[in-house]
């Protein structure tokens, strides 16, 4: 058998441990992070690789994933074959890819027409050839000897992170959580049978002899397996990927912890720990000689950066995919017409969120009565705030991931005395104690029998109930509460009651106006303000749907948009900010008040919060909003019931198969959140205002008249636009590659800790979105395309904002969107092409 | 066990109804599983390309089913208890035996049905295999009607064996998912082995008695209680062992919660509807397993330590689905174990309640977030005091006594029945604990004491109308105990107090180093799992050449 002998001093000599943390720390980078399900927000899966140019990720990913991240040939072929691409748009994919790729893959690209494309989509769908790519010693063991390591190792380190992260499952938790990922896996690997049991002796006595720093283990393990030097990042990237979710999701701690300045370095832990499972099949294994150098044999084919011709031609299949939709809706966005009578006032103004389910409602919206304006903004109108629901200590970020919440606001009653409100929390208190406790009752080893024997029964009634009759309902949030805007040092809402502690919530008065003065100005509303100004969030309705915050506002940190929405109204709607704004040039008239409103997404309902505070004058002006809200729903439903498959005689019949669906415990496609997302569109609503967008685009309001200093374009380029593109490649992501960047069959899944999913029996945790939220069993829901962004704004402009944002650069310049820039006021779109070069198009 | 109830024994001579109605309710009783069955006439082709509609016409048969087993149930009540001999000769034919114990069953399982195929209908939208799937379901449902409604041995053993092959179809829904079909295969092997018990048990009885027949064979076993013969032993530990096989008990456990890789839906059904199909074949065979009292025993202490063992590792487990499994093989031993005391109406509640619960339970697992973010979780809970623990205990103790009075229970006659009270006393003082160990506020000493009364009554009462229903159907068991039998109940009540005290103390107890060592082995499931991998991946995978 061969000895795990301890290395020896001499062979310990130098292990150069810089150089090997640097390639670690390399490989970390590569992986995204992974919001818990609690807060599911959509990040792009290739988020450390958007330096470099999308092709190159493409190979890459071809060289340790085995596949680029690009669709199947097939799929190519079925839309050529059904006119979603012709061939004039394979020309000027070809054109363009010349002119936008890197110069190692322009030369493999010259002299290719689209003939050539045909051809090798053709013997690349029906041929099936295995390309040589990283893998790990486990993977060779595999398929070399027939042993089954790769996957018994992901089960281990998913067991190991699943019981370190485990928010609040399990009763009796890891001993170790306390100490660092890599201390906690050494102290319960040395116990853990588990491998010696499967064959692999003396793994224990192995991890023993490892080092206690996960450094030294890492330099030490990889001088030990001698890897190639220029494939350790690969090899170490591998490892990552074979246990992506756990990787994502640590990564996702590391970032919290850097943002409050924590350096964490779990990443390159779980790597020392997958090392060290990995190198124990050199170290330990049965055929450990012949199996490591086959192995180093494996990694010495591998040519870093040989850019292959096949993933040249698959990258202009999906360019022409993009150009095909570019197409029209260049063609829509040029039939310019003139902005309709500027001088009349509107009778509604409504603000909504970017999000593309907002296009629909605001065009059905629009359309039901005249005198209806919409504008697009990030659905949380500015207002980055932590909401602390009432009777709870904490709350949730209520912003997008890229900033940090400024303001706690507080929930608080309506018209309640602080007394009142203080007995109304306590009883809520011990009512979520008798909670805990009978939870305690229901899942403990001594008390489960007997709670099966005294309550057991009554889940006949729950599974009749919810089986047979979910009540289609609207759900609507507890009107008797209301988010606290004020601090406690300020007027009437002043708490003297020491039970409810009123440190540090509500927004300073200083801070009230500039927070009010942003938003109207970044959202362009400025002048000409409407009797009714209505802000309108978006949140979604499903039970039992683990994924439910993906489905609700993004830019609210994946929850409801509410809170915000009504943060927003009630601090415009303020006298002194009012007053405050007239000052910095923004005069709101006397009769404009300011409304928040939700869109259920799931039934394209929308409701009113705060509506007692409406002054009388206003009620006729609220009924006819009312009623334009009810007519835009019905319309809206009736435009989504295709994609939902619901053919409905009559329109109450779909409006409550539709309220059905967001109440149904067995739904897995309650709605089709962002799928189909393709472009970005940041100019006047005048632009798209006559279009049908089919609610695949995201529509931000820009007036780049009313911007002089760019700034409103600056942020927008960096904010709205980049979380954007993280929506739109989650989407893309999952949809080419759902075994490694999305998270499977819903009808499998199993919630581990409370943070994440994973398949049936446990394995690694899942990133992305699943099967049911992109196909519908036939065919994709989604079609992978980068998003298309269209801006109206000068091109000069639009460059200068480019150079100065590192992170819009990298994304504009390594094709990871597409760019382009309308002519102000014209007809001409621009097309933008690395180094800041713009072609016309169309 | 001296329960203050009145037997209410129906006879259908005694009643002035036309004597037609036992076989409404029989032909009613038999027309649930068939009717069910029938969906899966279907041909394959139109079941793929009408998925949805078939899961649709499934879900409504299995509705029809239901029904159906309320009307049964309902002439059941009128008519009284009906043993219908459809076809056959004394040891191999179609009978049907309905009485309070099947019926119970019958709309246990029927119910079951209709719930997962209607659930299934959306759950599985889209999935290229939908009609094949509900197919499965319906296959597996009816299998289990007749399994239930079982008039005699060689049917049980019929449907038992088909129960297992239908629910194997659908733990390899996905065969493109490795770890499903290694799990299926595990479960293949136990299945296989409880087979034989049940079909060896089955020739053993006909040896025996001449008859299969479960009417003769009760008669026949009533006048066999005065001086019990030799063979009886053999019968009974076979079928003894074919319920700890078939309902997941140590050391056979370890495929139940690897077999998650089916979709939810299976799972709930299974969880609920088929795994406790050991329990019933012991408590509709009780008048022949009480003939060998050392049988029962076996039954039990392997009962108990499942119980024990499996919660252990339910602590450990960090997946909502993972830990409903070792949930399921824990109650299951419970019920082992209320079975092994004799407790067959007791073990009949259990059954019930935990297959609702469990169903319920998984088919709602998605909403697991949303309750967790909605609990209370305490902020480091103190070291344990032992003295507040013995206050509590002594609560809980003096509560579920004065209930009990109050239901007419006597606790001192019937040791088996002590055991039961007593885990319950303990399961009331942990419930407390929780209440009461971090802060104590005048308030929750007072809903506490209303919660433990409550759920003490509704315990009590849960247990006065199954022993009401069921009185009629299963065999009045209390033997005198033996100091030694003594001793063991004592060892598993001391069992479930050593793991009251050691959840009581978790949070600080957990960090010693002998109880992190338990923790790393409890949460591999003590190996069992591993081992009976190697075993059956040794057995079943083909040497390489």
């Amino acid at each position: 058998m061969p000895t795990l002998a301890p290395l020896t001093p001499s062979r310990l000599a130098s292990p150069p441990t810089e150089a090997a943390l640097s390639v670690a720390s390399g490989a970390a980078s590569r992986i995204p992070p992974l919001w818990p399900l609690q807060n599911f927000v959509a990040v792009n899966p290739f988020l450390g690789q958007t330096g470099s140019h999308f092709i190159n990720t493409c190979s890459l990913l071809d060289r340790v994933a085995r596949q680029p991240a690009l669709m199947d040939p097939s799929f190519f072929e079925s839309k050529f074959r059904s006119g979603s691409i012709t061939e004039a748009d394979l020309d000027s994919a070809i054109d363009l890819a010349s002119d936008h790729l890197p110069e190692e893959f322009t030369k493999v690209l010259s002299g290719i027409t689209s003939t050539h494309l045909k051809i090798w989509l053709h013997s690349a769908s029906t041929s099936n050839q295995s390309k040589p790519s990283t893998t790990t010693l486990a993977d060779c063991s595999d398929s070399s000897f027939g042993t089954d390591w790769s996957a018994t190792f992901v089960c281990e380190i998913s067991k190991h992170c699943s019981a370190f992260f485990d928010e609040n499952q399990s009763v009796w938790r890891m001993p170790w959580s306390s100490k660092g990922l890599y201390s906690a896996w050494k102290e319960s690997a040395v116990i853990d049978a588990n491998l010696d049991i499967l064959g692999l002796k003396g793994f224990r006595k192995f991890v023993a002899t490892l080092p206690a720093s996960a450094d030294l283990t890492l330099s030490r393990l990889l001088h030990e397996l001698e890897v190639p030097d220029h494939a350790t990042e690969d090899y170490l990237h591998r490892l990552l990927l074979s246990v992506f979710g756990w990787s994502a999701h640590i990564q996702f701690k590391v970032r919290q912890n850097g943002l409050n300045g924590i350096p964490d370095d779990s990443l390159v832990q779980l790597l020392a720990i997958a090392l060290a499972y990995d190198a124990s099949l050199a170290l330990l294994g049965s055929h450990c000689t012949s199996l490591a150098s086959n192995w180093r044999r494996s990694l010495n084919a591998i040519l870093p950066s040989a850019p292959a011709a096949g993933l040249t031609c698959h990258y202009v299949w999906q360019l022409a995919s993009e150009v095909a939709y570019q197409r029209q809706l260049i063609r829509g966005l040029q039939q310019y017409s003139a902005r309709p009578n500027e001088s009349i006032r509107p009778n509604v103004q409504a603000v909504f969120c970017i999000d593309v389910r907002s296009e629909v409602f605001r065009r059905s919206f629009e359309s039901s009565s005249a005198g209806i304006d919409t504008l697009g903004f990030a659905g949380f109108f500015g207002m980055a705030i932590e909401h602390i629901p009432l009777g709870y200590q904490h709350g949730d970020a209520q912003c997008p991931v890229l900033l940090t919440p400024k303001f706690r606001i507080r929930e608080r009653l309506v018209n309640a005395s602080p007394d009142e409100e203080s007995a109304i929390v306590n009883r809520k208190l011990a009512f979520r104690r008798l909670r805990h406790a009978w939870n305690a009752f229901k899942t403990s080893a001594v008390s489960c029998f007997s709670f099966v024997e005294s309550a057991g029964l009554g889940f006949a009634f729950d599974l009749f109930r919810k089986t047979f009759f979910a009540a289609p309902q609207n759900r609507v949030t507890d009107s008797g509460t209301a988010p606290h805007i004020h601090t406690s040092a300020c007027q009437h809402g002043c708490s003297h009651n020491h039970s409810i502690p009123s440190d540090e919530t509500g927004i300073p008065p200083a801070d009230q106006l500039a927070l009010a003065h942003g938003a109207l100005r970044h959202m362009g509303l400025t002048d000409k303000f409407a009797r009714i100004v209505l802000l309108c969030g978006h949140g979604s309705q499903s039970t039992n749907n683990p994924y439910a915050a993906a489905l609700d506002c993004g830019a609210c940190g994946g929850h409801s948009g509410e809170a915000n929405a009504r943060v927003a109204a009630s601090l415009l709607n303020l006298p002194h900010v009012r007053e405050g704004l007239r000052g910095l040039g923004i005069t709101i008239p006397e009769d404009t008040h300011f409304i928040a409103g939700l869109h259920n997404t799931t039934t394209d309902e929308v409701s009113l919060f705060d509506l007692d505070s409406l002054p009388h004058s206003h009620q006729g002006d609220l009924q006819r909003l009312q009623f334009s809200l009810h007519c835009a729903s019905q319309e809206t439903r009736s435009q989504r019931a295709s994609l939902l498959g619901i053919q409905a005689r009559s329109g109450s019949s779909l409006d409550s198969r539709i309220l059905e669906r967001a109440e149904d415990w067995s739904q897995v496609r309650p709605e089709w959140g962002l799928a189909g997302n393709a472009a970005f569109v940041a100019a006047p609503r005048s632009r798209t205002r006559n279009l049908n967008l089919g609610g695949r685009v995201f529509l931000h309001e820009y007036n780049h008249e009313n911007d002089s200093e760019n700034a409103t374009l600056e942020l927008i380029l960096s904010a709205p636009m980049i979380v954007a593109s993280w929506i739109n490649l989650q989407y893309f992501g999952s949809t080419v590659n759902n075994d490694l960047f999305g998270s499977g069959n819903k009808v499998l899944h199993n919630v581990v800790g409370t943070l994440g999913v994973c398949i049936g029996n446990g394995g690694d945790l899942r990133t992305g979105l699943p099967m049911q939220s992109l196909h519908d069993g036939t065919k994709w829901l989604h079609d992978p395309l980068r998003l298309s962004v269209f801006v109206e704004a000068p091109r000069e402009h639009l460059s200068l904002a480019i150079s100065r944002h590192p992170d819009v650069a990298n994304l504009v310049d390594n094709a990871w969107i597409h760019f382009f820039a309308i002519e102000p006021g014209g007809s001409e779109i621009f097309r933008y092409l690395p180094d800041h070069q713009w072609t016309p198009v169309g | 066990m001296h329960w203050n109830e009145s037997i209410i024994q129906t006879n259908c001579e005694q009643m002035s109804l036309p004597s037609i109605t036992p076989f409404v309710s029989a032909s009613a009783a038999l027309l649930a599983p068939l009717i069910l069955l029938s969906i899966c006439l279907v041909p394959a082709d139109t079941a793929r390309r009408h998925g949805r509609t078939l899961a649709r016409w499934t879900a409504r048969l299995a509705g029809f089913s239901f029904l159906l087993s309320l009307i049964a149930t309902a002439c059941l009540v009128i008519a009284g208890p009906v043993h219908l001999r459809l076809f056959g000769q004394a040891a191999i034919g179609l009978s049907l035996h309905l009485d309070s114990l099947s019926s119970v069953m019958l709309i246990l399982v029927a119910f079951l049905g209709a719930v997962v195929t209607r659930f299934s209908v959306n759950y599985l939208d889209g999935d290229p295999r939908h009609g094949r799937f509900a197919q499965g379901l319906a296959a597996t449902v009816s299998c289990v009607l007749l399994l239930v409604l079982s008039g005699n041995l060689a049917q049980f053993a019929l449907a038992w064996i088909a129960t297992s092959l239908t629910l194997h179809k659908l733990l390899t829904f996905y065969p493109e998912r490795r770890e499903a079909i290694a799990a299926a295969r595990k479960k293949f092997l136990v299945s296989r082995l409880a087979e034989i018990c049940v079909v060896l048990a089955a020739f053993l009885v006909w040896r025996k008695f001449g008859t299969l027949e479960f009417d003769q064979l009760f008669t026949l076993a009533s006048s066999l209680t005065q001086n019990p013969s030799p063979g009886v032993g053999w019968i009974s530990l076979l079928l003894v062992i074919a319920a700890l096989l078939k309902s997941a008990q140590f050391p056979f456990h370890s495929w139940l919660p690897e077999t998650l890789e089916a979709p939810t839906p299976v799972s709930a059904l299974m969880h609920a509807g088929i795994i406790n199909a050991g329990g019933f074949l012991i408590v509709r065979l009780s008048p022949l397993i009480t003939l060998a009292p050392w049988a029962l025993n076996l039954l039990a202490v392997v009962g108990a330590f499942s119980a024990v063992f499996a919660s252990l590792i339910m602590m450990t487990q960090t997946s909502i689905k993972r830990s409903l499994a070792w949930s399921t093989v824990s109650q299951m031993g419970f019920m082992m174990l209320q079975c092994g005391l004799g407790a067959f109406s007791l073990a009949v509640l259990h059954i019930v309640a935990h297959s609702l619960y469990k169903s319920y339970a998984f088919l709602s697992s998605g909403s697991i977030l949303a309750i967790a973010k909605a609990a209370w979780t305490p902020s480091g809970k103190p070291e344990s005091h032992p003295a507040l623990l013995a206050f509590i205990l002594s609560v809980a103790i003096s509560l579920t006594l004065t209930v009990g009075h109050f239901f007419g229970v006597h606790f001192t006659t019937d040791p088996g029945l002590l055991v039961l009270a007593s885990v319950f006393m303990m399961a009331l003082a942990f419930m407390l604990w929780n209440l009461w160990s971090t802060r104590f506020p005048s308030r929750l000493a007072t809903w506490g004491i209303l919660a433990a009364t409550l759920i003490a009554c509704t315990w009590f009462t849960a247990h006065h109308a199954a022993l009401f229903v069921l009185s009629d159907a299963l065999p009045a068991y209390s033997p005198t105990r033996n100091p030694a039998e003594l001793a063991v109940m004592v060892g598993i009540v001391a069992l479930f107090m050593a793991v009251l005290l050691f959840q009581a103390g978790l949070p600080s107890l957990a960090h010693r180093p002998a109880f992190r060592r338990l923790y790393v082995h409890a949460a591999n499931g003590f190996y069992v799992g591993t081992l009976a991998h190697r075993f059956t991946r040794r057995l079943l995978q083909p040497r390489a050449s």
